[in-house]
Protein backbone atom coordinates (compact mmCIF):
# COMPACT_ATOMS: atom_id res chain seq x y z
CA UNK A 1 0.00 0.00 0.00
CA UNK A 2 2.63 2.17 0.82
CA UNK A 3 4.47 2.30 -2.64
CA UNK A 4 1.55 2.77 -4.62
CA UNK A 5 0.55 5.74 -1.81
CA UNK A 6 1.06 8.83 -4.33
CA UNK A 7 -0.42 7.19 -7.26
CA UNK A 8 -3.75 6.23 -5.07
CA UNK A 9 -3.80 10.30 -4.03
CA UNK A 10 -4.02 11.69 -7.45
CA UNK A 11 -6.95 8.59 -7.92
CA UNK A 12 -8.91 8.72 -4.92
CA UNK A 13 -11.93 8.20 -6.47
CA UNK A 14 -11.45 5.21 -8.81
CA UNK A 15 -9.72 3.22 -5.43
CA UNK A 16 -12.34 0.04 -4.77
CA UNK A 17 -11.87 0.82 -1.09
CA UNK A 18 -12.02 4.86 -0.67
CA UNK A 19 -12.49 6.66 2.78
CA UNK A 20 -16.30 7.81 0.61
CA UNK A 21 -17.08 3.76 0.18
CA UNK A 22 -16.31 2.38 3.90
CA UNK A 23 -18.31 5.26 5.25
CA UNK A 24 -21.29 4.41 2.39
CA UNK A 25 -21.48 0.44 3.49
CA UNK A 26 -22.57 1.23 7.20
CA UNK A 27 -25.55 3.03 5.58
CA UNK A 28 -25.73 0.76 3.19
CA UNK A 29 -26.51 -1.82 5.62
CA UNK A 30 -28.73 0.01 7.71
CA UNK A 31 -30.91 1.12 4.54
CA UNK A 32 -30.83 -2.83 3.97
CA UNK A 33 -32.61 -3.20 7.65
CA UNK A 34 -34.39 -0.34 7.31
CA UNK A 35 -35.94 -1.11 4.21
CA UNK A 36 -36.64 -4.80 5.46
CA UNK A 37 -38.44 -3.34 8.36
CA UNK A 38 -40.50 -1.06 6.77
CA UNK A 39 -41.81 -3.77 4.37
CA UNK A 40 -43.17 -5.13 7.22
CA UNK A 41 -44.37 -1.77 9.05
CA UNK A 42 -46.30 -1.42 5.42
CA UNK A 43 -47.15 -5.17 4.77
CA UNK A 44 -45.65 -5.01 1.83
CA UNK A 45 -45.49 -9.02 -0.11
CA UNK A 46 -42.07 -8.54 -1.12
CA UNK A 47 -38.47 -8.61 0.20
CA UNK A 48 -36.77 -5.29 -0.16
CA UNK A 49 -33.76 -6.01 2.17
CA UNK A 50 -30.69 -5.43 -0.42
CA UNK A 51 -31.52 -1.97 -1.91
CA UNK A 52 -28.63 -1.13 0.21
CA UNK A 53 -26.42 -3.74 -1.72
CA UNK A 54 -27.45 -2.46 -4.87
CA UNK A 55 -26.67 0.81 -4.15
CA UNK A 56 -22.96 0.75 -3.37
CA UNK A 57 -22.92 -1.90 -6.15
CA UNK A 58 -24.12 0.83 -8.46
CA UNK A 59 -22.12 3.44 -6.86
CA UNK A 60 -18.64 1.55 -6.07
CA UNK A 61 -18.87 -1.33 -7.83
CA UNK A 62 -18.80 -5.40 -7.22
CA UNK A 63 -15.94 -6.11 -4.27
CA UNK A 64 -17.37 -3.52 -1.88
CA UNK A 65 -20.94 -4.77 -2.71
CA UNK A 66 -19.99 -8.03 -2.45
CA UNK A 67 -18.82 -7.16 1.16
CA UNK A 68 -21.91 -5.00 2.27
CA UNK A 69 -23.94 -8.08 1.19
CA UNK A 70 -22.04 -10.08 3.58
CA UNK A 71 -21.95 -7.41 6.54
CA UNK A 72 -25.25 -6.86 6.26
CA UNK A 73 -26.02 -10.58 6.93
CA UNK A 74 -23.71 -11.04 9.59
CA UNK A 75 -24.50 -7.87 12.12
CA UNK A 76 -28.41 -8.98 11.05
CA UNK A 77 -27.18 -12.66 11.64
CA UNK A 78 -26.04 -12.01 15.54
CA UNK A 79 -29.81 -11.71 16.25
CA UNK A 80 -31.22 -13.69 14.29
CA UNK A 81 -29.11 -16.61 12.46
CA UNK A 82 -31.88 -17.65 9.66
CA UNK A 83 -29.94 -14.37 7.47
CA UNK A 84 -26.51 -16.49 8.20
CA UNK A 85 -27.12 -19.30 5.19
CA UNK A 86 -28.08 -16.05 2.99
CA UNK A 87 -24.54 -14.82 3.11
CA UNK A 88 -23.51 -16.20 -0.29
CA UNK A 89 -26.94 -15.18 -1.88
CA UNK A 90 -26.22 -11.37 -0.31
CA UNK A 91 -22.76 -11.58 -1.94
CA UNK A 92 -23.97 -12.48 -5.30
CA UNK A 93 -26.17 -9.89 -5.26
CA UNK A 94 -23.32 -7.41 -4.85
CA UNK A 95 -21.64 -8.52 -7.56
CA UNK A 96 -24.11 -8.77 -9.59
CA UNK A 97 -25.22 -5.09 -9.16
CA UNK A 98 -21.52 -3.65 -9.41
CA UNK A 99 -21.05 -5.76 -12.53
CA UNK A 100 -24.13 -4.31 -14.28
CA UNK A 101 -22.62 -0.98 -12.65
CA UNK A 102 -19.53 -1.07 -14.08
CA UNK A 103 -21.32 -1.25 -17.39
CA UNK A 104 -23.50 1.14 -16.97
CA UNK A 105 -26.09 -0.45 -16.87
CA UNK A 106 -28.05 1.48 -14.35
CA UNK A 107 -28.88 5.04 -15.94
CA UNK A 108 -31.86 4.93 -17.68
CA UNK A 109 -35.28 2.85 -17.58
CA UNK A 110 -35.32 0.55 -19.66
CA UNK A 111 -31.34 -0.73 -18.58
CA UNK A 112 -32.86 -0.78 -14.70
CA UNK A 113 -35.67 -3.14 -15.86
CA UNK A 114 -32.82 -5.23 -17.17
CA UNK A 115 -30.74 -4.59 -14.05
CA UNK A 116 -33.55 -5.85 -12.19
CA UNK A 117 -33.96 -9.23 -13.84
CA UNK A 118 -30.56 -10.23 -14.01
CA UNK A 119 -30.10 -9.23 -10.44
CA UNK A 120 -33.51 -11.55 -10.14
CA UNK A 121 -32.50 -14.42 -11.65
CA UNK A 122 -28.99 -14.42 -9.18
CA UNK A 123 -31.18 -14.09 -6.41
CA UNK A 124 -33.74 -17.04 -7.33
CA UNK A 125 -30.66 -19.48 -8.65
CA UNK A 126 -28.71 -18.78 -5.21
CA UNK A 127 -31.51 -18.34 -2.61
CA UNK A 128 -33.26 -21.52 -4.01
CA UNK A 129 -30.48 -24.16 -2.55
CA UNK A 130 -30.48 -22.14 0.51
CA UNK A 131 -33.96 -22.23 1.20
CA UNK A 132 -34.23 -25.79 0.35
CA UNK A 133 -31.39 -27.60 1.88
CA UNK A 134 -31.22 -25.32 5.25
CA UNK A 135 -35.17 -24.48 6.20
CA UNK A 136 -37.04 -27.55 3.73
CA UNK A 137 -38.34 -24.73 2.01
CA UNK A 138 -40.17 -22.79 4.48
CA UNK A 139 -38.60 -19.46 5.92
CA UNK A 140 -41.58 -17.47 7.47
CA UNK A 141 -41.08 -14.58 5.29
CA UNK A 142 -43.86 -13.53 3.17
CA UNK A 143 -43.35 -16.03 0.05
CA UNK A 144 -43.72 -18.73 2.54
CA UNK A 145 -47.08 -18.63 2.27
CA UNK A 146 -47.57 -18.94 -1.25
CA UNK A 147 -44.65 -21.85 -1.15
CA UNK A 148 -46.96 -23.69 1.56
CA UNK A 149 -49.52 -23.51 -0.48
CA UNK A 150 -47.79 -24.95 -3.72
CA UNK A 151 -46.31 -27.77 -1.58
CA UNK A 152 -49.65 -29.11 -0.36
CA UNK A 153 -50.45 -28.89 -3.98
CA UNK A 154 -48.44 -31.82 -4.34
CA UNK A 155 -45.35 -30.07 -6.09
CA UNK A 156 -42.00 -31.05 -5.21
CA UNK A 157 -39.78 -28.60 -2.63
CA UNK A 158 -37.50 -27.72 -5.11
CA UNK A 159 -39.78 -26.93 -7.71
CA UNK A 160 -42.08 -24.71 -5.10
CA UNK A 161 -39.63 -22.73 -3.48
CA UNK A 162 -38.37 -21.85 -7.45
CA UNK A 163 -41.20 -21.22 -8.74
CA UNK A 164 -42.31 -18.61 -5.88
CA UNK A 165 -39.20 -17.13 -5.53
CA UNK A 166 -39.14 -16.13 -9.45
CA UNK A 167 -42.29 -14.31 -8.99
CA UNK A 168 -41.54 -12.35 -5.65
CA UNK A 169 -38.02 -11.67 -6.52
CA UNK A 170 -38.55 -10.37 -10.24
CA UNK A 171 -40.97 -7.63 -8.25
CA UNK A 172 -38.84 -7.12 -5.56
CA UNK A 173 -35.50 -6.80 -7.08
CA UNK A 174 -36.76 -4.38 -9.75
CA UNK A 175 -38.62 -2.26 -6.96
CA UNK A 176 -35.23 -2.22 -5.25
CA UNK A 177 -33.44 -1.35 -8.56
CA UNK A 178 -35.77 1.81 -9.12
CA UNK A 179 -35.14 2.71 -5.62
CA UNK A 180 -31.66 2.81 -5.66
CA UNK A 181 -31.30 4.20 -8.46
CA UNK A 182 -34.33 7.53 -7.28
CA UNK A 183 -31.46 7.48 -4.23
CA UNK A 184 -28.73 8.07 -6.51
CA UNK A 185 -30.71 10.84 -7.96
CA UNK A 186 -31.65 12.86 -5.27
CA UNK A 187 -27.55 12.55 -3.89
CA UNK A 188 -26.02 15.80 -4.33
CA UNK A 189 -23.70 15.74 -7.82
CA UNK A 190 -20.54 16.79 -5.60
CA UNK A 191 -21.23 13.73 -3.36
CA UNK A 192 -22.18 11.49 -6.15
CA UNK A 193 -18.85 12.29 -8.23
CA UNK A 194 -17.20 10.97 -5.23
CA UNK A 195 -17.69 6.82 -6.00
CA UNK A 196 -16.57 4.77 -8.56
CA UNK A 197 -19.41 4.81 -11.29
CA UNK A 198 -20.51 8.40 -9.94
CA UNK A 199 -20.01 9.79 -13.00
CA UNK A 200 -22.55 7.36 -14.88
CA UNK A 201 -25.68 8.55 -13.16
CA UNK A 202 -25.14 12.45 -13.47
CA UNK A 203 -26.34 14.30 -16.90
CA UNK A 204 -23.47 16.09 -18.96
CA UNK A 205 -25.07 19.14 -20.07
CA UNK B 1 -28.50 -4.43 19.62
CA UNK B 2 -29.16 -2.96 22.75
CA UNK B 3 -26.60 -2.40 25.22
CA UNK B 4 -27.24 -4.75 28.40
CA UNK B 5 -25.26 -5.56 31.09
CA UNK B 6 -24.02 -8.76 31.12
CA UNK B 7 -22.83 -10.07 34.70
CA UNK B 8 -19.77 -11.02 35.52
CA UNK B 9 -18.73 -14.34 35.69
CA UNK B 10 -16.00 -16.83 34.56
CA UNK B 11 -17.58 -17.89 31.09
CA UNK B 12 -18.68 -14.12 30.20
CA UNK B 13 -14.89 -13.00 30.75
CA UNK B 14 -13.22 -15.14 28.81
CA UNK B 15 -11.66 -13.19 25.94
CA UNK B 16 -14.29 -13.60 22.44
CA UNK B 17 -12.30 -15.60 20.55
CA UNK B 18 -12.29 -18.19 23.44
CA UNK B 19 -16.29 -17.88 23.24
CA UNK B 20 -15.94 -18.13 19.57
CA UNK B 21 -14.23 -21.19 19.52
CA UNK B 22 -16.54 -23.09 22.18
CA UNK B 23 -19.40 -21.96 20.06
CA UNK B 24 -17.75 -22.98 16.70
CA UNK B 25 -17.38 -26.88 18.25
CA UNK B 26 -21.00 -26.50 19.23
CA UNK B 27 -21.62 -25.96 15.61
CA UNK B 28 -19.66 -28.66 14.52
CA UNK B 29 -20.95 -31.20 16.71
CA UNK B 30 -24.76 -30.25 15.82
CA UNK B 31 -24.30 -30.13 12.22
CA UNK B 32 -22.67 -33.98 12.25
CA UNK B 33 -25.55 -35.51 14.65
CA UNK B 34 -28.10 -36.79 13.07
CA UNK B 35 -29.66 -38.50 15.26
CA UNK B 36 -32.94 -36.47 17.18
CA UNK B 37 -32.18 -37.39 20.59
CA UNK B 38 -28.48 -35.90 19.97
CA UNK B 39 -29.88 -33.44 18.70
CA UNK B 40 -31.81 -33.20 21.74
CA UNK B 41 -29.01 -33.50 23.99
CA UNK B 42 -27.24 -30.74 22.05
CA UNK B 43 -29.77 -28.08 22.58
CA UNK B 44 -29.74 -29.06 26.65
CA UNK B 45 -26.04 -28.39 26.25
CA UNK B 46 -26.68 -24.91 24.85
CA UNK B 47 -28.88 -23.96 27.87
CA UNK B 48 -26.61 -25.44 29.98
CA UNK B 49 -23.70 -23.66 29.26
CA UNK B 50 -26.05 -20.53 29.40
CA UNK B 51 -27.43 -21.27 32.36
CA UNK B 52 -23.89 -21.43 33.57
CA UNK B 53 -22.88 -17.98 31.93
CA UNK B 54 -25.66 -16.73 33.90
CA UNK B 55 -27.99 -15.10 30.72
CA UNK B 56 -30.33 -18.44 30.50
CA UNK B 57 -33.78 -16.02 30.36
CA UNK B 58 -32.10 -13.66 27.62
CA UNK B 59 -30.98 -16.26 25.60
CA UNK B 60 -33.71 -18.03 25.58
CA UNK B 61 -35.87 -14.63 24.80
CA UNK B 62 -33.51 -14.20 22.00
CA UNK B 63 -33.56 -17.46 20.58
CA UNK B 64 -37.65 -17.64 20.74
CA UNK B 65 -37.87 -14.25 18.81
CA UNK B 66 -35.29 -15.64 16.10
CA UNK B 67 -35.79 -19.32 15.18
CA UNK B 68 -38.74 -20.56 18.04
CA UNK B 69 -41.93 -18.85 16.07
CA UNK B 70 -40.16 -20.23 12.38
CA UNK B 71 -39.60 -23.92 14.08
CA UNK B 72 -43.15 -23.55 15.36
CA UNK B 73 -44.40 -22.90 11.59
CA UNK B 74 -41.85 -25.42 10.12
CA UNK B 75 -43.22 -27.99 12.42
CA UNK B 76 -46.70 -27.14 11.20
CA UNK B 77 -46.30 -27.41 7.80
CA UNK B 78 -44.00 -29.84 7.00
CA UNK B 79 -46.08 -32.35 9.55
CA UNK B 80 -48.75 -31.78 6.94
CA UNK B 81 -47.23 -31.07 3.71
CA UNK B 82 -44.23 -33.20 3.68
CA UNK B 83 -44.56 -35.90 1.26
CA UNK B 84 -45.10 -40.21 3.41
CA UNK B 85 -46.94 -42.73 3.62
CA UNK B 86 -46.87 -43.21 7.50
CA UNK B 87 -50.53 -41.18 8.60
CA UNK B 88 -50.42 -40.05 12.00
CA UNK B 89 -53.32 -38.46 12.00
CA UNK B 90 -56.20 -36.52 9.33
CA UNK B 91 -57.37 -32.40 9.76
CA UNK B 92 -59.95 -32.59 7.25
CA UNK B 93 -58.57 -33.24 3.85
CA UNK B 94 -54.62 -32.54 5.44
CA UNK B 95 -52.78 -35.60 7.10
CA UNK B 96 -50.30 -35.45 9.28
CA UNK B 97 -47.34 -37.89 8.37
CA UNK B 98 -44.83 -39.23 10.59
CA UNK B 99 -42.00 -38.58 7.81
CA UNK B 100 -43.07 -35.06 8.11
CA UNK B 101 -42.91 -34.70 12.14
CA UNK B 102 -38.98 -36.33 11.92
CA UNK B 103 -38.22 -33.85 9.11
CA UNK B 104 -39.86 -31.08 10.96
CA UNK B 105 -38.39 -31.90 14.44
CA UNK B 106 -34.71 -32.47 12.41
CA UNK B 107 -34.80 -29.65 10.72
CA UNK B 108 -35.87 -27.42 13.70
CA UNK B 109 -33.28 -29.02 16.08
CA UNK B 110 -30.97 -28.30 13.46
CA UNK B 111 -31.96 -24.45 13.54
CA UNK B 112 -31.89 -23.95 17.40
CA UNK B 113 -28.83 -25.48 17.85
CA UNK B 114 -26.40 -24.04 15.33
CA UNK B 115 -28.91 -20.49 15.97
CA UNK B 116 -28.41 -21.32 19.76
CA UNK B 117 -24.45 -21.35 19.74
CA UNK B 118 -23.94 -18.01 17.55
CA UNK B 119 -26.69 -16.26 19.56
CA UNK B 120 -24.82 -17.54 22.88
CA UNK B 121 -21.85 -16.43 21.81
CA UNK B 122 -23.19 -12.97 21.00
CA UNK B 123 -25.37 -12.77 24.20
CA UNK B 124 -22.09 -13.73 26.47
CA UNK B 125 -19.67 -11.07 24.15
CA UNK B 126 -20.28 -7.64 23.24
CA UNK B 127 -19.88 -7.04 19.16
CA UNK B 128 -17.26 -4.61 20.42
CA UNK B 129 -14.90 -6.57 21.89
CA UNK B 130 -15.53 -9.52 19.34
CA UNK B 131 -14.41 -7.16 16.86
CA UNK B 132 -11.63 -5.81 18.59
CA UNK B 133 -10.68 -9.52 18.97
CA UNK B 134 -10.09 -9.79 15.35
CA UNK B 135 -8.94 -6.97 14.60
CA UNK B 136 -5.62 -8.08 17.07
CA UNK B 137 -5.91 -11.39 14.85
CA UNK B 138 -5.06 -9.72 11.88
CA UNK B 139 -8.62 -8.10 10.44
CA UNK B 140 -8.05 -4.75 8.91
CA UNK B 141 -9.16 -1.70 10.99
CA UNK B 142 -11.19 -0.26 8.19
CA UNK B 143 -13.21 -3.60 8.45
CA UNK B 144 -13.78 -3.30 12.23
CA UNK B 145 -14.70 0.78 11.90
CA UNK B 146 -17.31 -0.64 9.00
CA UNK B 147 -18.80 -3.02 11.50
CA UNK B 148 -18.32 -0.73 14.42
CA UNK B 149 -20.74 2.25 12.86
CA UNK B 150 -22.95 -0.31 11.12
CA UNK B 151 -23.87 -1.71 14.95
CA UNK B 152 -24.16 1.97 15.69
CA UNK B 153 -26.10 3.58 12.58
CA UNK B 154 -28.72 0.36 12.36
CA UNK B 155 -30.48 1.22 15.75
CA UNK B 156 -30.47 5.28 14.61
CA UNK B 157 -32.33 4.85 11.84
CA UNK B 158 -34.26 2.58 12.26
CA UNK B 159 -35.90 5.04 14.97
CA UNK B 160 -35.51 7.62 12.77
CA UNK B 161 -37.45 5.91 9.84
CA UNK B 162 -40.49 5.77 12.16
CA UNK B 163 -40.13 9.32 12.60
CA UNK B 164 -40.11 10.20 8.96
CA UNK B 165 -43.09 7.80 8.22
CA UNK B 166 -45.30 9.61 11.10
CA UNK B 167 -44.09 12.96 9.91
CA UNK B 168 -44.55 12.01 6.07
CA UNK B 169 -48.02 10.50 6.97
CA UNK B 170 -48.66 14.06 8.97
CA UNK B 171 -48.01 15.68 5.31
CA UNK B 172 -50.71 13.50 3.75
CA UNK B 173 -48.61 10.11 2.84
CA UNK B 174 -50.97 7.74 2.78
CA UNK B 175 -49.23 4.38 5.26
CA UNK B 176 -52.41 2.78 5.03
CA UNK B 177 -54.84 1.48 2.24
CA UNK B 178 -54.64 -1.45 -0.27
CA UNK B 179 -51.09 -2.80 -1.43
CA UNK B 180 -50.11 0.18 -4.19
CA UNK B 181 -51.38 2.81 -1.55
CA UNK B 182 -48.62 1.61 1.03
CA UNK B 183 -46.33 0.85 -1.55
CA UNK B 184 -46.05 4.44 -2.37
CA UNK B 185 -45.02 5.80 1.43
CA UNK B 186 -41.78 3.67 0.89
CA UNK B 187 -39.67 5.67 -0.95
CA UNK B 188 -40.75 8.98 0.72
CA UNK B 189 -39.91 7.09 3.66
CA UNK B 190 -37.00 5.63 3.16
CA UNK B 191 -35.05 8.94 1.12
CA UNK B 192 -35.11 11.73 3.26
CA UNK B 193 -33.46 9.20 5.51
CA UNK B 194 -31.04 7.91 3.50
CA UNK B 195 -30.10 11.44 1.78
CA UNK B 196 -29.45 12.67 5.50
CA UNK B 197 -26.84 9.92 6.23
CA UNK B 198 -24.78 10.38 3.34
CA UNK B 199 -25.07 13.82 3.63
CA UNK B 200 -22.92 13.50 6.60
CA UNK B 201 -20.21 11.27 5.07
CA UNK B 202 -18.13 13.75 3.86
CA UNK B 203 -17.59 15.17 7.23
CA UNK B 204 -17.26 11.87 8.57
CA UNK B 205 -14.04 11.50 6.15
CA UNK B 206 -12.79 14.61 7.37
CA UNK B 207 -12.97 13.90 10.94
CA UNK B 208 -11.33 10.23 10.26
CA UNK B 209 -8.72 11.78 8.16
CA UNK B 210 -7.98 14.14 11.34
CA UNK B 211 -7.58 10.98 13.55
CA UNK B 212 -5.27 9.41 11.22
CA UNK B 213 -7.34 6.72 10.37
CA UNK B 214 -5.75 5.78 6.79
CA UNK B 215 -2.47 5.38 8.30
CA UNK B 216 -0.44 2.90 7.68
CA UNK B 217 0.92 3.01 11.13
CA UNK B 218 0.09 0.29 14.24
CA UNK B 219 -3.39 1.57 15.73
CA UNK B 220 -3.42 2.84 19.87
CA UNK B 221 -6.23 1.98 21.29
CA UNK B 222 -8.86 3.71 23.70
CA UNK B 223 -10.35 0.47 24.94
CA UNK B 224 -8.63 -2.96 25.06
CA UNK B 225 -8.80 -5.93 25.76
CA UNK B 226 -6.21 -9.43 26.29
CA UNK B 227 -6.76 -13.15 26.67
CA UNK B 228 -5.13 -14.35 29.85
CA UNK B 229 -3.58 -17.79 29.89
CA UNK B 230 -6.68 -19.69 31.03
CA UNK B 231 -8.05 -18.16 27.61
CA UNK B 232 -4.98 -19.92 25.27
CA UNK B 233 -5.51 -22.91 27.95
CA UNK B 234 -8.95 -23.34 26.86
CA UNK B 235 -8.58 -22.63 22.87
CA UNK B 236 -5.72 -25.85 23.19
CA UNK B 237 -8.48 -28.14 24.66
CA UNK B 238 -11.51 -27.21 22.79
CA UNK B 239 -9.18 -27.32 19.34
CA UNK B 240 -7.76 -31.31 20.48
CA UNK B 241 -12.06 -31.52 21.22
CA UNK B 242 -12.55 -31.11 18.16
CA UNK B 243 -9.75 -32.96 16.74
CA UNK B 244 -10.64 -35.83 18.70
CA UNK B 245 -14.37 -35.57 17.76
CA UNK B 246 -13.74 -35.33 14.35
CA UNK B 247 -11.66 -38.56 14.37
CA UNK B 248 -13.54 -40.50 16.72
CA UNK B 249 -16.59 -39.46 14.36
CA UNK B 250 -14.90 -41.00 11.12
CA UNK B 251 -13.65 -43.74 12.83
CA UNK B 252 -16.98 -44.74 13.82
CA UNK B 253 -18.88 -44.22 10.42
CA UNK B 254 -15.70 -46.32 8.86
CA UNK B 255 -16.51 -49.31 11.33
CA UNK B 256 -20.61 -49.22 11.46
Amino acid sequence: MTQTNSQMKKTKNTETFSMMVILLIPIAIAINVVGAQLTSLLKLPVDLDMIGVILVGALAGPIPAALAGLLTNLVNGVLDPTWLPYIPVAMCIGIAAGLLAKYNMMNTFWKICVSGLVIAIVATVTATPVTVFAFGGITGGASSVFITGLMASGKKIVESVLSVYIFTETIGKLISVLVAYLIIRVIPTRTVTKYKYGMNYISKN
Amino acid sequence: MGEITLPKNRITTLYPLTKCAFSLLIVLVAITTFNIYGKLAILAAINLLAALSGVWQLFNQRLFKSVGILIVLITLLQTFFYPGHDVLFALGRFTATREGLTFALKLGLNLANIGGAIIWLFTVTTEKDFVLALEKQGMSAKASYVVLSTLQMVPVLKKQSQLIMKAQSARGVETEGNVFVRAKAFVPTLIPLVLSSIQGTEERALTLEARGFSLDRPKTYYYDIHPEPRDKMLVTATGILAVAYVIGKVVYWLWV
